[in-house]
């Protein structure tokens, strides 16, 4: 009696996976037994494939059986049966499926082996002091990051894949003891319900997380660091792990952790507090500075100290633009010479910054077209940006708008705005967190590790920012 | 795209911002920077000739590529009324008149005639003019001053500023700001202080205006000829205060000079065109000449002008008036010496009281003495225990010297009924009823000063 | 979501709506007629006011989730409730136009120097709608959030003042008489705490944060009674000419302008009190228009605050010395009714709930 006709089954999933050059497929005969071996050359380890598989297979002498392949005779840690209808994905999961003449059941192998690369320190987020471990595309090399920083049991792993095409494995992994069960569930239900053909990277899944999506602001936290995660689970936050992603999304979100730098942790706490005010007014500075700066000159030349006024009508009394068309001009200069710094080859990179900053600038103004002021206040307003880099995206475009309310409107038209956003953003929360905590609303027990920071010694509560399910540390 | 119109449309006030934004970016494409609209006014005068006022303003003029002495100009613009005479001024001057930066108003001594709140109410009353922009009186022309000032320091008037600031903390030991005089305008005396700068002309320069202020070399000059580095000179002659009784000098260094190395030359007094009124007026020649004084207002009057030792025994009961240099004459046999010494610090215990139903001051002043010279006695560096400690005769004298500095202040306060130094209020405050009562018998707060008898007594003590 | 704030929230609210027109044009106001002597009307009218607090607190634990109309209704009938929703209606709207020409009028002479209306309504009018629209919650975190910004910048002003000399004004020198008349003329300036109550349900009440509450609306008292203590002290005699009480406090301290204009300070705290301010009083009025008007919801209340907002400014009121005027002359009467006898009369209703309680449980 025969199970499977090898011959057809090969030739039909070779047909399957379109006659890919990669399709490979063996055979082991021994008697009238006879085992076939189906895989792609091009994710499988070929040389694990004959230490583990085939060398054993030729120095057994007994009766080749499904249980004897998988327990005596295979050297491999995962194999599993499957069933039949699963047998395309785990070929294209760099399985290698065996089928036998002998039994209607199906074997996989995992010996899935492609270039990875090292768990280098990610360009993003550099230390000073700190491990230098960083996320890497492997889904599994990632997992062993985070596992690594926590050996407990309460460890949840959970795995799903998502994309009808890329059929990308997603790994959600939070803290059981900690984590909250309502934001976990709330994360499943939303993973699960996304349609989608293909992820590339973990931003795909970002906005099918987000509780609203059209918004300008983010409202999932991400990292590229496994001790970042580490500690953000500890808080009781979820981690979403995208296989091919370095990028390892948390929820629930609140903007303080867009303050918080792994690196405050591992300095002295009263360093990282005044950091943390630097950061803050960086922001501050990133996104007002330019629209302050136009208002001043459009509506409220009174306010500016006597001095400075003399410098800035000295300096812009020859320009032939008006104040809010010369710092809008400064503003695309620098936009441009950023984008262009980022696509250009490290090797021009020099170039860029040369043609930057002394061409366009000195020359723009010393050819009457822009003023030193501006020049200066829209390149502090770009480099306090990167103060909070995680949100340079967002701030970018609140610098336009408050660019057009300071030239239209005044100071009273920042102070409005400045009202408004943070009301919406007070209206914003992602998972039930406010998205401004523990500021707004005040959450006094979260302060310790907010802007001003106290040792670790004395955060033994778990914020409750992220309502978590227990409240001290231990 | 007719998506994210919809979800625009869920939330209206998404929408509304976004409208205001569309909309108002145009307004502020074209809005030019204010600066370019509005005459930055520094300094104001008022002058008032006959029935007709003057308005000059000190104002700076942005323009490109020219030194900050060639950007101030003053300007200036006549009328029957400041409102009118301003705004004249304003169109003489092409653009917006903004007085928010203005840091100085200076009347000529003609508008202290009478009372001068009726002429500048409309400083009062403009809301974009500080009230605690300086405010002082000149005895030429406000106009004369103001262009004197123009090249005493690269920056904007500010060393005029800077004097009337010296002068406000040490001489006058109270502000001289519109704020002070109207402070003392409504004050139970209705008695104010302000400031006082002459302008003075240079080697005949000019013929007229030149009043009596000009016979007087002051400790500061301050030459204004634009002849480029440093205009400031100082003169070690020193005004004839007779009153003192201490007739010896005391050589004034130049504590304002600093970094005026910048001016550029040029007669700026008389820069072209800047004199947009063509009154005549040419600010060539002329010089700011700060000899400390001050001026007593009754009822917004002048009453009297003030030298630098009537104001220091104006100002002994103040604790802030510090600094002062009292000098005493020692008729030793072979050689007469004279002792300098400066208050360094000082103690105040004041003690109001109704004796017999007039009212008695007491106070005593606990100064805290330093001798600074000996002149006509030197010894090589050394540590002098000498004279550090005051004789008892050096004392006497000092105290006398004292005494009559007071006595002297208070006989002119009295005969022009002017209590700057707020006697009526600390009688008010302490004595609340029986100086009501005392008021009343008397008819008025204007004589209670002559009623008061002053028990001041002055502790020495050396280093 | 649920739109329900926590008694800190409440107190910060509480604490903000305090300072509406006290912290500029007040001071001077109550100066010109009598004279330092304005530190005791206000202290008797805080005093007053303060009473408020304790009735408050005892009308939501009397009614713990009813709303302000419901407990209106059952004690003073449905016509009863309305008429005073509609007098609370007409308080906050005046409340909202006095406030912003008050700031409009200091505003344009600081900062702007022109006429700048509509720049004014368009900062102003919708920040207001948007705290309608999304409700007490978030409008109350954002005023949690700017609230230590906000202070910060207020004690700055009173703290910069001891900088320059100053001393204590002479105080009895009007007489009673004057004194109580003035108590009455600015009685709209103050009861300020009616609109805790109309928003009473949406408070989540706990006892142990009865302190903190107690606290705010008591530091804002303090920090209004301060700003005139130290206004008087600094310009004694000419209080008077000086309108903009918590500017004029940092401008004069600072000798010839020395550190620049950090009188900016002044104004952003202006600036955001105010803008909390209308806030909160178009959130009272749309509250108020809803309970009156029960099938119209928050859009209407928000078009017809618009509508009235700025047929008021521009018909009846648009001059600013109008607006002042008529807060001296027929306003008082409407602010003695919602500052004063609205909480007496809620005081009633706790009693007559408890003997209703009782004659239920006998």
């Amino acid at each position: 009696m025969s199970y499977f006709n090898l011959d057809k089954k090969i030739e039909e999933y070779k047909m399957l996976l379109n006659d890919s050059i990669d399709f490979a497929h063996r055979f082991y005969e021994k008697g009238d037994q006879k085992i076939a071996f189906i895989f792609l050359k091009s994710i499988t380890s070929q040389e694990l494939l004959s230490e583990a598989v085939f060398t054993p297979l030729q120095f057994y002498n007994g009766k080749l059986s499904i249980e004897n392949l998988q327990n005596k005779i295979l050297k491999c840690s995962d194999i599993k049966e499957i069933e039949e209808d699963e047998i395309i994905n785990e070929i294209l999961g760099g399985k290698i499926i065996l089928l036998t003449n002998f039994s209607d059941k199906v074997i996989a192998i995992d010996l899935l082996k492609f270039p990875t690369r090292q768990p280098t320190e990610p360009p993003t987020s550099p230390v000073i002091q700190g491990p230098r471990e960083g996320f890497v595309e492997d889904l599994q090399t990632n997992i062993t990051l985070i596992r690594r920083r926590l050996k407990t049991k309460n460890l949840v792993l959970k795995s799903f894949q998502i994309g009808s095409e890329s059929q990308t494995k997603i790994a959600v992994t939070y803290l059981k003891d900690i984590a909250n069960d309502e934001i976990v569930r709330k994360v499943i239900k939303k993973l699960k319900k996304i349609k989608i053909d293909g992820i590339i990277d973990s931003y795909y899944i970002l906005s099918f997380l987000e509780e609203r999506p059209n918004s300008l602001f983010k409202q999932i936290g991400n990292a590229e660091k496994p001790d970042i995660i580490a500690s953000k689970m500890l808080e009781g936050k979820i981690a979403i792990i995208v296989d091919n992603s370095p990028i390892v999304l948390t929820v629930p979100f609140a903007i303080i952790e867009d303050l918080q730098n792994s690196n405050d942790y591992y300095t002295n706490h009263h360093y990282s507090s005044v950091i943390r005010v630097i950061r803050l007014l960086g922001l501050l500075i990133a996104i007002l500075a330019p629209g302050f700066y136009l208002s001043l000159q459009i509506f409220h030349y009174n306010i500016l100290p006597l001095n400075f006024l003399v410098t800035i009508a000295d300096t812009t009394l020859g320009l032939p633009f008006t104040p809010f068309i010369e710092i809008a001009f400064i503003f695309l200069l620098f936009q441009i010479l950023y984008e262009v710094s980022l696509r250009l080859p490290s090797y021009l990179g020099l170039a860029t910054s040369v043609v930057g900053a002394l061409i366009l600038g000195d020359t723009g103004v010393k050819a009457g077209l822009i003023s030193p002021p501006g020049v200066i206040i829209v390149a502090l307003a770009k480099i306090a940006l990167y103060t909070v880099p995680e949100q340079a995206s967002q701030i970018t475009v609140l610098q336009i708008v408050f660019l057009i309310l300071g030239g239209s409107l005044g100071i009273m038209g920042i102070m409005a705005g400045m009202v408004y956003v943070v009301n919406y953003l007070n209206k914003l929360d992602s998972y039930g967190t406010p998205y401004l905590a523990p500021y707004s609303p005040r959450i006094p027990k979260d302060l310790k590790d907010a802007i001003i920071t106290n040792s670790i010694i004395e955060m033994d509560e778990l914020p409750k920012t992220y309502s978590p399910k227990k409240e001290k540390r231990k | 795209m007719r998506n994210q119109i919809k979800n625009l449309f869920k939330n209206p006030m998404i929408l509304v911002f976004i409208a205001i934004l569309v909309c108002f970016t145009p307004q502020s494409l074209y809005s030019p920077g204010q600066n370019r609209e509005v005459g930055v006014v520094v300094g104001i005068g008022i002058d008032k000739q006959a029935d007709e006022f003057e308005v000059s303003l000190l104002t700076f003029i942005p323009t490109a590529q020219q030194s900050y002495e060639q950007m101030n100009s003053v300007i200036s613009g006549k009328g029957e009324t400041v409102a009118k005479a301003l705004y004249n001024a304003q169109i003489a001057m092409g653009r917006k008149v903004g007085l928010s930066h203005a840091k100085t108003t200076v009347v000529n001594q003609e508008l202290l005639k009478n009372d001068v709140a009726e002429y500048i109410d409309y400083l009062s009353r403009v809301a974009s003019l500080s009230e605690n922009t300086v405010f002082i009186c000149t005895d030429s022309s406000a106009k004369d001053l103001l262009q004197a000032s123009i090249s005493l320091e690269s920056t904007v008037g500010m060393q005029l500023e800077q004097i009337i600031g010296y002068n406000a903390k040490n001489l006058y030991v109270t502000d001289t700001s519109l704020e002070a005089f109207y402070k003392g305008y409504y004050s139970k005396a209705s008695s104010s202080l302000i400031g006082f700068i002459s302008v003075e002309c240079e080697d005949g320069a000019c013929q007229d205006g030149a009043s009596g202020a000009s016979q007087n070399i002051g400790p500061t000059q301050i030459n204004t000829a634009g002849t480029g580095a440093n205009d400031i000179s100082s003169s070690s002659s020193m005004s004839g205060s007779s009153r003192s009784g201490s007739g010896s000098g005391t050589t004034t260094t130049n504590s304002t000079s600093g970094g005026s190395g910048g001016g550029s030359g040029g007669n700026s007094g008389s820069d072209g065109g800047s004199d947009s009124s063509g009154s005549g007026s040419s600010g060539g020649g002329k010089k700011i000449l700060n000899e400390g004084k001050a001026v007593l207002l009754k009822n917004g009057k002048l009453m009297e002008t003030l030298s630098v030792d009537l104001l220091n025994g104006i100002n002994l009961l103040n604790i802030e008036s510090i600094n002062q240099i009292i000098t005493i004459n020692e008729d030793k046999e072979e050689k007469p010496l004279k002792f300098s010494y400066r208050i360094k610090n000082k103690r105040i215990n004041i003690v109001t009281k109704f004796e017999n139903g007039y009212p008695v001051y007491g106070a005593q002043l606990i100064l805290g003495l330093e001798l600074v010279e000996i002149d006509g006695y030197h010894e090589n560096l050394k540590v002098n225990t000498e004279f550090s400690d005051i004789k008892p005769e050096i004392r006497k004298k000092i105290d006398q010297n004292l005494k009559n500095q007071f006595t002297e202040a208070i006989e002119v306060l009295r005969k022009n009924r002017t209590d700057v130094i707020g006697i009526n209020e600390a009688f008010f405050k302490a004595h609340r009823k029986e100086y009501l009562h005392f008021i009343d018998e008397i008819g008025g707060t204007d004589k209670f000063l002559d009623y008061v008898n002053f028990k001041v007594n002055f502790v020495l003590e050396s280093d | 979501m649920k739109d329900r704030i926590s008694m800190r929230q409440a107190g910060i609210i509480s604490l903000l709506i305090i300072f509406s027109n006290k912290i500029l044009l007040l001071p001077s106001l109550m100066h010109e007629y009598i004279k330092a002597d304005a530190m005791f009307a206000i202290i008797m009218l805080f005093a007053i006011e303060f009473l408020a607090v304790p009735i408050f607190l005892k009308l939501k634990r009397t009614f713990p989730q009813e709303r302000l109309y419901d407990i209106l209704k059952r004690y003073i009938t449905v016509v009863g409730a309305k008429l005073l929703y509609i007098a609370s209606l007409v308080f906050m709207i005046f409340k909202a136009l006095l406030v912003f020409s008050v700031v409009y009028v200091y505003l344009k002479e600081q900062i702007y120097q022109n006429e700048f209306v509509w720049i004014a309504l368009i900062s102003f009018l919708p920040i207001m709608n948007h705290a309608v629209m999304s409700g007490i919650k978030p409008t109350a975190r954002t005023m949690e959030l700017f609230f230590g910004v906000l202070i910060a910048g207020f004690v700055f002003c009173l703290i910069i003042s001891f900088f320059t000399p100053i001393s204590t004004p002479y105080f009895f020198v009007s007489s009673a008489k004057d004194i109580f008349a003035s108590i009455y003329k600015y009685a709209f300036t103050f009861g300020d705490s009616l609109f805790l109550y109309l928003i009473i349900d949406k408070i989540d009440y706990k006892k142990s944060e009865e302190k903190k509450f107690y606290f705010y609306v008591a530091f804002g008292m303090f920090l209004v009674v301060a700003l005139f203590f130290l206004f008087y002290c600094k310009y004694q005699l000419t209080s008077f000419m000086h309108n903009n009480a918590l500017a004029d406090l940092l401008v004069f301290s600072v000798h010839f302008n020395a550190i620049g204009r950090l009188d900016i300070v002044a104004m952003l705290t202006i600036m955001l009190s105010t803008l909390f301010q209308m806030e909160l009083f178009c959130y009272g009025f749309c509250e108020s228009f809803i309970s009156i008007f029960p099938p119209l919801n928050k859009k209407y209340a928000i078009i017809l605050f618009d509508l009235m907002f700025l047929i008021l400014y521009y018909i009846f009121i648009g001059k600013y010395e109008i607006m002042v005027k008529s807060t001296i002359t027929w306003l008082p009467v409407l602010g003695v009714i919602m500052g004063y006898i609205f909480p007496l009369a809620c005081y009633i209703f706790t009693f007559l709930k408890r003997r209703g309680n009782n004659e239920k449980s006998d």
